[in-house]
């Protein structure tokens, strides 16, 4: 039998490329996974944040209502604050149109901004602020209301967009890379 | 003529293919995950535990502050359990188990038990599958408390926020 070098060398190519093929479809799912895991982490962590700004909020609004207060400075504030929030996004904005120009960490700075504005005016002492504090408190012991506040140092040069590769720097590799 | 080697010629070429391909699909993916753990589970999961945890924060500051409610020892023992039992619930308690991750997971060990070999099985098997009914109905029963407590107390939260 001819065995021509070209087919064996054609041979190897069509084994690996039903190889590669196979591949991608595994690499996806443990992408999907692995991202997955990642984006619940990060949306817990924000949306627990704001979620704590707006649930303040809406009973501070009440109560200076039914003082009959609601002329006051802390209302002003207050309704800026849910006002913003409420603009927040629920999901990443990156494939968004509408939502592409977004700026998240500008807009996060606002509201947190806002947030120490309300307790300062209502005379009370801010939630502590820190991203890694709370997802790691989420499981033992949940921050409420502590005394110091602490301005967010890492906000500056994050990218607009909450991209994969900055949550998973984050989270370290979590054993489940190749 | 070479003997036509299979190693060589099938499983080699096969087994890089796979490895490239592997990589690819992966980092092709990890955004797309990404943006749905975000949207679907971590985002109203943190909200719906976050929005608790500020109603009944404030609660607090309003007894301690006696702006309202004064004298009301019975709001303050309330308020106090219901930030206990909120401080105590996490993701973990609250989001669904992925159920695709565990089906994967499980592939992999039946993978490795035929002799395969495959760190990822291990790393699979430490996903987080603890039960989450316990922590969801327990947010629920929560959730109904903050809502009669603002009731009692005349405050009319719009709801939801």
């Amino acid at each position: 039998m001819d065995v021509d070098l070209g087919d064996l060398v054609d041979l190897e190519q069509q084994f690996y490329d039903i190889g590669y093929k196979e591949g991608v479809n595994h690499g996806r799912e443990h992408g999907l996974i692995e991202g997955r895991m990642l984006g619940k982490e990060k949306g817990f962590e924000i949306w627990e944040e704001l979620g704590f700004y707006l649930g303040f909020a809406a009973v501070w609004l009440q109560i200076l209502r039914s003082q009959s207060d609601s002329e006051s400075r802390s209302v002003g504030h207050i309704s800026h604050l849910l006002e913003l929030i409420r603009a927040f996004p629920m999901h990443n904005p990156s494939k968004d149109h509408e939502l592409n120009d977004f700026d998240i960490i500008g807009s996060l700075n606002r509201i947190r901004g806002r947030y120490k504005a309300v307790c300062a005016s209502l005379g009370v002492k801010p939630r502590l602020i820190s991203s890694n504090l709370q997802s790691k408190a989420a499981d033992n012991e949940a921050p409420s209301l502590p005394d110091i506040s602490q301005e967010d140092q890492e906000s500056t040069n994050k990218p607009r967009v909450w991209s994969f590769m900055e949550a998973a720097k984050k989270a370290g590799t979590d054993g489940l890379s190749f | 003529m070479p003997p036509l080697n299979i190693q060589s010629y099938i499983l080699k070429p096969f087994k890089a293919g796979y490895r490239e391909g592997i990589t690819f699909g992966k980092e092709s993916a990890l955004q797309e995950g990404f943006d749905t753990g975000f949207a679907q589970t971590g985002a109203p999961i943190g909200r719906q535990l976050g929005v608790l945890r500020g109603l009944v924060a404030a609660l607090k500051v309003a007894t301690q502050k006696s702006i309202m409610f004064q004298g009301s020892d019975e709001v303050s023992v309330s308020v106090e359990d219901l930030q206990q039992r909120l401080n105590r619930l996490g993701l973990k308690d609250l989001a669904p188990r992925d159920m695709q991750a565990e089906a994967h997971a499980r592939e992999h060990r039946d993978i490795e038990a035929e002799g395969t070999d495959d760190a990822l099985a291990s790393a699979f098997m430490s996903l987080d599958t603890k039960e989450s009914l316990d922590g969801k109905e327990e947010l629920l029963a929560v959730e109904r408390e903050v809502h009669q407590l603002l009731d009692k107390l005349g405050l009319q939260v719009s709801w939801p926020l």
